[in-house]
C-alpha cells in the first residue's frame, strides 16, 4: 500500500481506464481507520497534546489509544515524547512532517469525493 | 450512508469525516492556550509592576527587596507554566519565541533604567513599565485569538 508519497496508494490509473482512477481508490486504510482518523484530526491542530487531552478528545480508552498511537509511530505519521513533570509521567504527541503531508493528501481526497 | 467498503467512503460520507475533521481539531486545542496567556499575564505584571517598584527605590535595599518579589513572582509564573501546559496550538513554538522576545528587550532596558534610576528616574521607570504591560497584554490577547 506504501508508495512514495507515505501511506498512499499508488496513484496510477485504474485498471481498463487509463490516466483516470477514481479518487476513493486514493483513501489511505492507515488513515481512514476512525480510531487513527480521530487522532490524527487532532494532532494536526496542534504543535503537541498530552496523552489526556488527546483520549478526552476522541473519547476512547488508554488502552485503545495506545495500540492505535503505535501503529501510526510505526508508520512514521506520529512522534511520542516521554518526559517527567516532577515525579508525573507525561506523554506528549505531535504529527511528523511526514505525518502532516499525509494528513492533508487524506483530506484533499476526502475533498474529491465529497465534491462528487 | 453505506458505502462500498470501509475504504472507500461515499460523498456524504467524505463530507462528514471532513467536518468531523474539523470538529475533533477545534475540541483537542480548545483550552490548550490558557496557561501560555496566564504566563504572559502573571510575568508581565510582575515585571511591570517589579520595574516601577525598583526604579522608586531610593535604596540597595530596597531595591533588591523589590527585585527579589519580582523574580519570585515571575518564578512562580514559569514554574505554572511548566505544570499545566501540556498542549499548545500549532504554531505555538514560533509564537512562544516571538512573545519572549517582545517581552526581554524592554525587560532589559527596564532594568538598566531602575539599575541607574536610585528613586529618581520616575519618568523612565514609568515608560519602561508601561511598555512592559503592552507588549505582555498584546502577547497574551494575540496567544488567547489563536
Amino acid at each position: 500500500m506504501s508508495s512514495h508519497n507515505g501511506h498512499y496508494p499508488d496513484t496510477g490509473a485504474a485498471e481498463g481506464d487509463p490516466g483516470v482512477q477514481h479518487p476513493r481508490h486514493r483513501i489511505s486504510e492507515l488513515i481512514h481507520q476512525p480510531v487513527r482518523f480521530s487522532i490524527l484530526a487532532s494532532l494536526a491542530s496542534a504543535e503537541t497534546l498530552d496523552f489526556k487531552d488527546l483520549r478526552d478528545t476522541v473519547q476512547v480508552t488508554d488502552s485503545a489509544l495506545s495500540k492505535q498511537i503505535s501503529t501510526l509511530e510505526e508508520a512514521g505519521l506520529v512522534a511520542v515524547t516521554k518526559a517527567f513533570v516532577g515525579k508525573r509521567p507525561r506523554t506528549s504527541l505531535r504529527l511528523t512532517p511526514q505525518g502532516r503531508l499525509d494528513w492533508a493528501e487524506h483530506l484533499r481526497v476526502l475533498r474529491e469525493i465529497a465534491g462528487g | 450512508m453505506t458505502s462500498s467498503t470501509d475504504t472507500q467512503p461515499t460523498p456524504d460520507e467524505a463530507r462528514a469525516l471532513l467536518a468531523s475533521a474539523g470538529s475533533y481539531g477545534r475540541s483537542a486545542t480548545a483550552g490548550a492556550g490558557w496557561p501560555a496567556v496566564t504566563f504572559l499575564l502573571g510575568n508581565g505584571a510582575a515585571s511591570s509592576l517589579g520595574t516601577i517598584a525598583m526604579t522608586l527605590a531610593a535604596s540597595t535595599a530596597g531595591y533588591f527587596v523589590s527585585m527579589v518579589a519580582m523574580l519570585a513572582w515571575m518564578g512562580v509564573m514559569m514554574g505554572f507554566l511548566i505544570a499545566f501546559n501540556r498542549s499548545t496550538k500549532v504554531g505555538f513554538g514560533k509564537r512562544w519565541t516571538v512573545y519572549l522576545t517582545a517581552w526581554l528587550v524592554p525587560y532589559i532596558i527596564a532594568m538598566m533604567v531602575a539599575g541607574s534610576s536610585d528613586g529618581q528616574n520616575i519618568l523612565g521607570g514609568s515608560i519602561a513599565a508601561a511598555v512592559l504591560l503592552v507588549s505582555s497584554v498584546s502577547c497574551a490577547v494575540w496567544e488567547a485569538r489563536k
